[in-house]
């Protein structure tokens, strides 16, 4: 056996792993220290997952040794892995339905309140409460169920659960891009007290800025091969986006003019618009203009996309098109030109068990019948055109979306409004989970779109974002708009945080 | 997780599963056919009972067209024998005022309990396979009492019990219907709310008015059946339509249908099922098995099909 340096906890050597004909690894080398937090990125589909799920014992590699403090370590599946000391949270949504928190918590281990074959419920609760408030999560309440819950709630739960099993390896797999501002810190604080502790993460996340602040070192994956492993020292944010695109960003990510530019018009217009969360809102969007709206995730502003568009309807107040046409409801809203994109694209954008043509050519069906009728081959030729557009990466059109990665699904999504011709675009965090290459196409698509006199509302977490693509931008906090800012004023993120809290 | 759900197929090789899962139906119907003709020593597809093959298949395919807009919606419809047996029976009474009015009524009929299933299901939001058996008890009970045992039409109507009728009828319906589901907006719509109701929704897919529709075809085809299950008999009786739901849901399941909706959702589902099922019964019938056996076997065949069809794939997806 090979000897390993002192400092190392986990290691992997030479990991290869295949799906059918794609190499998701080739000989990946891997090494995490003691009490440290290392930041694993690549684009999608560069086998961060992988690599992560591997080590967790989600799955197996074919070929290659991992090593666990100096000796081997082969886990036989999660459960395996976790008795290790590995734990891993996911991208996607792993607690369990229907059932309390206190329960998600304790899974599996509920032989620990068990006496004589009862459980004892109220001691498992208490027990699962003082975890939660000692990750400073206090205001879940351990009784409630976990449907009752929010999405990012829900993450924090899971992270209680991996957290009482005292890891030592946590593997952390994109579960920012689920949390909002609040949830992020929750996270990073408890990292680093983890990292006090001795225990070690690895850490992978889209987001670059975030990898550079917490994580002491950085592994840049691309197609599956490992490009770089860099010190804190070295971070560069330039140097990190070469190396996971692995050619030169070109010169700009975000429009680089510096002035707003948008016509008269108002093509849509919320008018005193109240609800349960909105209070009074009233946004004007112009032809050709971008409008930003920013505020904290629980600030309305998700819910004024969704009035705009008709899928909400307010308790007083309207939504006006150019010709003082109401918008009652969604359906009446796409045959006005309306486009709408989700942030919660797997549920709401898009069906995954379709195909991209169908996915693509649904709002556009009225458009393509013909006495009542719709071809095959003008639907394929719709979709093929806009999926040519949108560069989407897949073996044809009839790939079905699940087999998609993010970014490609959220093109497809684009398409789909694209094909249809929607005048007005509203984008509720088109960006979110997606990595930087498709985002900046996704960029480079909105400017374009603009250029095209196409009206665009541009709902995003992401501040960067708004300061970079919106002529206008719209704060909003607790349900009313708290701030108004033009491009031209020179924007900082710290004047719009201002009004965001 | 992405990976772990990628498509099967790999170009090149022969993927027997993926080809069973999709030649699903015809390969029952091939063992169906094969089976039965062997135990019945070649007199299932005799010349005479060819027709009575295609008897049972009228009412199973008209049935099973009718529920394929709700499957793909990813709903059920167990009251599709309650609508039949009502719309007889309403059919039968109207007799009473004139002959002309059996066919309007019946099928009106038929059309009015599928458009309140689809309202109470849309509107009111109660899962289809509630609302319908409700619905299915409802119906069942009006039957019964409105007929209060038998009611008889002239003689007279047997005329339209007549075999070139309904296969130009089957025929029209089957071409019509498959133009629906596969080349208009309204039968793409169907599957997208299947696939994802909100998807569909922010897509701007009317999907209220889309599953009543659903519903009210369902309801259109039950009252048809309805209309030749009276011709055919000349009375309407408590019995009329019974078991009905069972032998349309068996057949577009022995057809390869999903029950979760989609895009997966193919229209042949019908069309073949009842085929396989019209021989079924009928050879079940030919061997001398009785009534009680055959719905055993119904009962069993449910089962099977379910078990073996199901598409595992759909249940992978984290919701």
């Amino acid at each position: 056996m090979q000897t390993m340096s002192k400092d190392s906890l986990f290691k992997a050597e030479k990991i290869n792993k295949s799906f059918g004909l794609t190499h998701a690894l080739v000989d990946v080398d891997l090494a995490v220290g003691c009490g440290e937090i290392m930041g694993l990125i690549g684009e999608n589909g560069s086998g961060k997952s992988t690599i992560s799920s591997i080590a967790a014992g989600i799955q197996k590699p074919d070929s290659g040794v991992m090593y666990l403090d100096g000796t081997e370590y082969r886990p036989g599946g999660t459960i395996d892995a976790i008795n290790h000391g590995v734990s891993m949270i996911v991208q996607e949504q792993g607690t369990i339905g229907l059932i309390t928190v206190a329960a998600n918590i304790f899974v599996g281990k509920e032989d620990l309140f068990t006496k004589a074959g009862v459980l004892h419920a109220g001691k498992m609760n208490r027990a699962a409460q003082e975890i939660l408030d000692s990750i400073g999560a206090g205001h879940i309440h351990a009784k409630s169920m976990i449907d009752d819950l929010t999405f990012e709630d829900r993450k924090l739960v899971e992270l209680a659960r991996a957290l009482y099993s005292k890891p030592r390896l946590l593997i952390v797999d994109e579960t920012t891009t689920a949390l909002t501002v609040k949830g992020r810190e929750i996270l990073y604080s408890l990292m680093t007290k983890m990292k006090e502790a001795g225990s070690s993460m690895m850490f992978i996340s889209h987001d670059i800025d975030e990898v550079m602040r917490i994580c002491d070192s950085l592994t840049v994956l691309r197609d599956g091969v490992l490009t770089a492993t860099l010190k804190k020292e070295d971070f560069n944010i330039e140097t990190i986006k070469q190396l996971m695109i692995g050619r030169e960003m070109s010169g700009h990510y975000y429009r680089e003019d510096e002035k707003s530019s948008f016509g008269e018009e108002v093509v849509l217009e919320a008018r005193d618009v109240s609800n349960e969360i909105l209070k009074n809102v009233s946004v004007k969007l112009h032809k050709g203009e971008i409008l930003g709206v920013g505020g904290l995730s629980d600030c309305g502003m998700h819910d004024l996309g969704k009035v705009l568009f008709g899928l909400i309807a307010p308790d007083s107040g309207s939504v006006l098109l150019s010709d003082q046409v109401r918008v009652t409801d969604a359906a009446m809203a796409v045959d006005q030109g309306i486009g709408y994109v989700s942030k919660n694209r797997d549920r709401e954008s898009m069906m995954t068990v379709c195909s991209i043509k169908d996915n693509i050519c649904l709002p556009s069906l009225k458009d393509l019948q013909k006495i009542g009728l719709i071809g095959r081959k003008k639907e394929a030729e719709l979709a093929q055109k806009w999926s040519d557009v949108l560069t989407v990466k897949a073996g044809s059109i009839k790939t079905f979306c699940n087999a998609l990665s993010g970014g490609n699904k959220q093109k497809v999504v684009l398409a789909k409004w694209l094909g249809k011709g929607s005048e007005i675009l509203i984008l509720d965090c088109p960006t979110r989970g997606i990595d930087i290459g498709t985002k900046a196409a996704i960029y480079m698509l909105i400017e374009n779109l603009k250029k095209d006199g196409k009206s665009i509302v541009l709902i995003s977490e992401e501040l960067s974002e708004l300061i970079g693509m919106s002529d206008r931008i719209i704060v909003m906090k607790d349900g009313g708009i708290s701030g108004e800012y033009d491009r031209s004023e020179g924007l900082t993120e710290a004047k719009l945080i201002q009004n965001m809290i | 997780m992405n990976k772990t759900i990628v498509n099967n197929s790999r170009p090149g090789k022969f993927d027997f599963k993926a080809f069973s899962m999709n030649y699903f139906s015809f390969i029952g119907l091939v063992i169906v056919l094969v089976v039965f003709e062997l135990l019945t020593g070649g007199k299932l597809l005799g010349q005479r009972n060819l027709m009575n093959i295609f008897n049972n298949f009228f009412s199973i395919g008209l049935g099973s067209m009718g529920v394929v807009f709700l499957m793909s919606l990813g709903e059920l419809d167990m009251s599709v024998g309650a609508i039949v047996g009502l719309s007889a029976a309403f059919g039968a009474l109207s007799a009473r005022t004139g002959t002309s009015f059996i066919f309007p009524v019946a099928v009106g009929t038929g059309l009015f309990v599928g458009l309140l299933n689809g309202i109470i299901i849309s509107k009111l939001k109660v899962p289809s396979f509630i609302a319908t058996l409700a619905m299915s008890f409802v119906g069942r009970g009006m039957t019964t009492f409105l007929l209060n045992g038998s009611v008889g039409i002239p003689v007279s109507m047997r005329t339209f019990d007549n075999n070139v009728l309904k296969i130009a009828l089957f025929i029209t319906v089957t071409a019509a219907f498959y133009i629906l589901f596969d080349y208009t907006a309204y039968g793409k719509r169907c599957r997208s709310i299947g696939a994802s109701a909100e998807a569909a929704r922010q897509s701007g897919v009317k999907v209220d008015r889309t599953k009543i529709a659903a519903f009210a075809i369902s309801g259109f085809m039950c009252g048809l059946v309805g209309f030749f299950s009276l011709v055919r008999t000349c009375t309407a009786s408590a019995k009329t339509g019974s078991a009905f739901e069972f032998d349309v849901l068996l057949a577009v399941l022995f057809g390869g249908m999903s029950l979760s909706g989609g895009w997966t959702v193919k229209f042949r589902a019908a069309v073949v099922g009842s085929i396989s099922m019209a021989i079924v019964y009928n050879g079940m019938s030919l061997m001398g098995i009785n009534g009680l056996t055959q719905q055993i076997v119904q009962g069993i065949l449910l089962i099977i099909i379910v078990a073996v069809s199901f598409d595992r794939r759909n249940s992978l997806v984290i919701k």
